[in-house]
């Protein structure tokens, strides 16, 4: 319950930090664009949307409808230019001296009205065509610019009497129409100037200041909308970092606890993850330290036992050997039986002390360990060494019950292992884990050390009848033994050996038959600062 | 200014009422719209636009029972010295040049015998009244699109531009605000008497 509301409370905590920060990183940042924003946009407002700009629009639109009054005025005066020119060409009637309608015949005439026009069309740009009609229709004179008259270009008219009897051309004789043409595009962009003028007027009517606040709004309904965006994103980031811390902190909870078999699992690469795995590994070495540590207590509690078993069962040897030789000494009697049984006897109870004198002798080495006084060396030396120093070793094989036929191999590896060693007290292990060998039945023992990893196997193995699986996990617990005449110290003083050694002792049927014991030790590196951690015999590692 | 739509000329006057199958065709005059102001816009070649909405409710009623609405757009051409009107109403759709601006304000300011579309038959002898709204330059659609167009995008002329998803949205905040008319009348008939 106390670790639920840990957890549960870890993670408000973490999980309320991220989204926060995320908060605040993407708030103070929008909200100042916000607020710079809409200052800019008031200004722009108040400058963009007032009385000055509308009335400015006004006057361009006021300026292009003065453009074309001025351009019709224009029209109207070359009209009547050209009418007033063309006036003075008009034939008089001979009789009364009015003006009539030159006859058909009278080419000259119309040659000069036409030479007439012609040359208004030559000067005047905007002039498309000019004719002159007679009241009733007929065409006098006609002269034109074909490239004026196109559909991109619009025409006026303007009619004019000749002469100029009244304004009324249908009281005149001759008429002139002069048709004049500007382009279209100038009327649509008056319609346009106008319909910006519309437009501008409208928003200010409309009070558009107020409707562009609406962009300003605009963005308020997407900040809370990237926001919660933001949170969200936020949220499920750091929840799934807090969902691994809390399972670590279960995992943390659990291994306070006591158990040290619990592990969590990482599935994915990032550091949460290499927390896990190093959590793992933590844990992992934990429990291996605690059995090294219950191991060690338990072998010191058997070496002080053997201390004190070999100092009570020592003492009393020498006065019961003593007091027994004294007696069979000192009979001086005719029973020659009681005689023989009394030797008989002595040579007994010397025997039985000679065996229980063996026995102190291996109590009291197993109690006496020496501390190891590690150095640097060569595994694989030091197994050749003691391939060439093997005299111990074979009167070892020979001196148990008399196995002199033993063959102990050892590997003439030559590349180095290196690793710290007390080369005495290693001798001694592998002493005992040969001996160990030809006492279960061995006729062929190896030995060999090999690099693996980070390890370094100093491996002893034989072709006996190997150690049944049942015996395997006790074969190291000291006065086990499956032998009748077998101490239960040599395996036990291997181990207390290799984890002095910073290292471990392994057990594994050998393939083919007999018996596999394995020495890890941690292979030194030069450039490592510091011992490295405990290492284990593990299969798996091997490389 | 938009003002004017929150202090629209209130009137009452008499709607003349012929009926015909069912539907009445009202007439009634709203050349008060035509100011000062209207009249200067109409003459210096301004296009203007005139609205004309009528309801027709029962006497003491507020949900409407029919429904007219009468549109002119007035274009004065400065070339051809003619006013040019575009008159939309349930006849149709029509051109007309029109000389004068007497003919114009006729035109565009006179409801005459105007179809009214009834949403229910009136019942004999109801006593209906007619809601009428006139405006000038009232924000139509086409409006509000060129000032979302302008707010979106003021780089671009107010007729030409055309926008993209900021134009749209926008718009959702743009367009509830731009509602009013450069000028406005309401005119509340006189009770009529459906027969």
């Amino acid at each position: 319950m106390t670790t639920r509301k840990r957890g549960l409370r870890l993670r408000i905590r973490f999980e309320a930090k991220v989204v926060l920060a995320v908060v605040i990183v993407a708030l103070v940042p929008v909200v100042a664009m916000l607020a710079l924003g809409q200052a800019f946009l008031t200004t722009a407002i108040s400058q963009g949307l007032n009385t000055g700009i509308e009335r400015d629009l006004a006057r361009g639109f006021t300026a292009r409808r003065e453009l074309f009054e001025t351009v019709k005025a224009l029209f109207r005066r070359h009209a009547d230019v050209i009418a007033r020119d063309a006036a003075a060409l008009v034939p008089r009637d001979d009789v009364r001296g009015e003006p009539r309608v030159p006859a058909a015949d009278e080419r000259e005439q119309r040659q000069a009205f036409v030479a007439l026009l012609e040359r208004q069309l030559d000067g005047i740009d905007a002039l498309a065509r000019v004719q002159i009609l007679a009241h009733d229709g007929r065409v006098i004179a006609d002269a034109s610019r074909s490239a004026r008259l196109g559909t991109d270009r619009r025409t006026r008219t303007e009619r004019r009497a000749l002469p100029n009897v009244g304004s009324d051309p249908a009281q005149a004789p001759l008429v002139l129409v002069a048709t004049f043409s500007i382009e279209w595009e100038r009327f649509r962009e008056f319609e346009r100037a106008g319909q910006r003028l519309r437009v501008y007027s409208v928003m200010r009517r409309s009070q558009v200041a107020a409707t562009l606040v609406g962009v300003l709004k605009a963005q308020v309904v997407l900040l809370p909308i990237a926001l919660v965006a933001s949170v969200l994103l936020a949220w499920a980031v750091a929840r799934n970092v807090t969902r691994r811390v809390k399972l670590l902190s279960l995992a943390t909870a659990r291994v306070g606890q006591g158990d040290l078999s619990v592990r969590v699992r990482p599935r994915g690469l990032d550091e949460v993850d290499d927390l896990m795995q190093a959590f793992n590994a933590m844990v992992e070495d934990m429990q291996i330290s605690r059995s090294r540590i219950e191991y060690l207590q338990r072998i010191g509690a058997w070496q002080e036992f053997a201390r004190r078993l070999a100092h009570e069962i020592k003492n009393p040897l020498t006065p019961i050997q003593l007091a027994v030789q004294e007696v069979a000494k000192k009979y001086r009697g005719d029973d020659a039986a009681f005689a023989k049984t009394l030797d008989a006897a002595r040579e007994v109870v010397e025997e039985e002390i000679a065996t229980l004198r063996r026995l102190v002798d291996a109590f009291s080495n197993f109690a006496r360990l020496p501390d190891v006084k590690p150095a640097l060396g060569d595994l694989a030396e030091f197994v050749r060494d003691a391939g060439e120093n093997r005299a111990f070793l074979d009167e070892a094989a020979a001196g148990i019950d008399g196995r002199a036929e033993v063959a102990v191999h050892f590997d003439e590896r030559r590349s180095p292992i290196p690793v710290e060693i007390d080369r005495m007290l290693l001798r001694r292990a592998l002493d005992n884990l040969v001996r160990n060998a030809i006492e279960a039945g061995a006729k062929n023992v190896w030995v060999r050390a090999e690099a693996h990893a980070e390890q370094a196997w100093l491996v002893v193995e034989d072709d006996g009848p190997g150690v049944p699986e049942s015996a395997r996990s006790r074969v190291f617990d000291p006065y086990f033994t499956t032998k009748s005449d077998g101490t239960g110290l040599g395996l036990a003083i291997v181990r207390k050996l290799a984890f002095d050694h910073h290292g471990d002792v392994g057990l594994e049927a050998r393939p083919g038959g007999g018996a596999r014991f394995v020495v890890t030790l941690p292979i030194a590196a030069p450039d490592r600062p510091t011992r490295p951690s405990f290492v284990t015999f593990d299969r798996s590692r091997r490389a | 200014m938009g003002s004017d739509a929150g202090h629209a000329q209130q009137l009452t006057r008499a709607v003349q009422t012929a009926w015909l199958r069912g539907e009445p065709r009202v007439s009634f005059t709203y050349r008060d719209l035509f100011d000062g102001e209207t009249i200067g816009r109409i003459q210096s070649g301004l296009q203007v636009t005139v609205v004309m909405r009528a309801w027709v409710y029962p006497e003491t009623g507020r949900e409407p029972v029919g429904f007219v609405a009468r549109s002119c757009r007035i274009a004065y051409d400065l070339w051809d010295e003619n006013y040019r009107v575009e008159v939309l109403d349930p006849a149709g759709l029509r051109n007309v040049a029109l000389g004068s601006l007497e003919g114009v304000l006729a035109q565009c300011g006179t409801a005459g015998a105007l179809p009214v579309r009834m949403f229910r038959p009136p019942r004999q002898a109801e006593r209906l009244r007619v809601s009428a709204t006139a405006e000038v330059d009232p924000v139509t659609p086409d409006m509000v699109a060129r000032i979302q167009r302008w707010v979106a995008n003021p780089g671009e002329t107010a007729a030409d531009g055309h926008g993209g998803f900021f134009d749209a949205f926008v718009a959702l905040f743009v367009s509830p605000n731009v509602t009013d008319a450069a000028r406005t009348i309401r005119i509340e008939s006189t009770p009529i008497v459906a027969p």
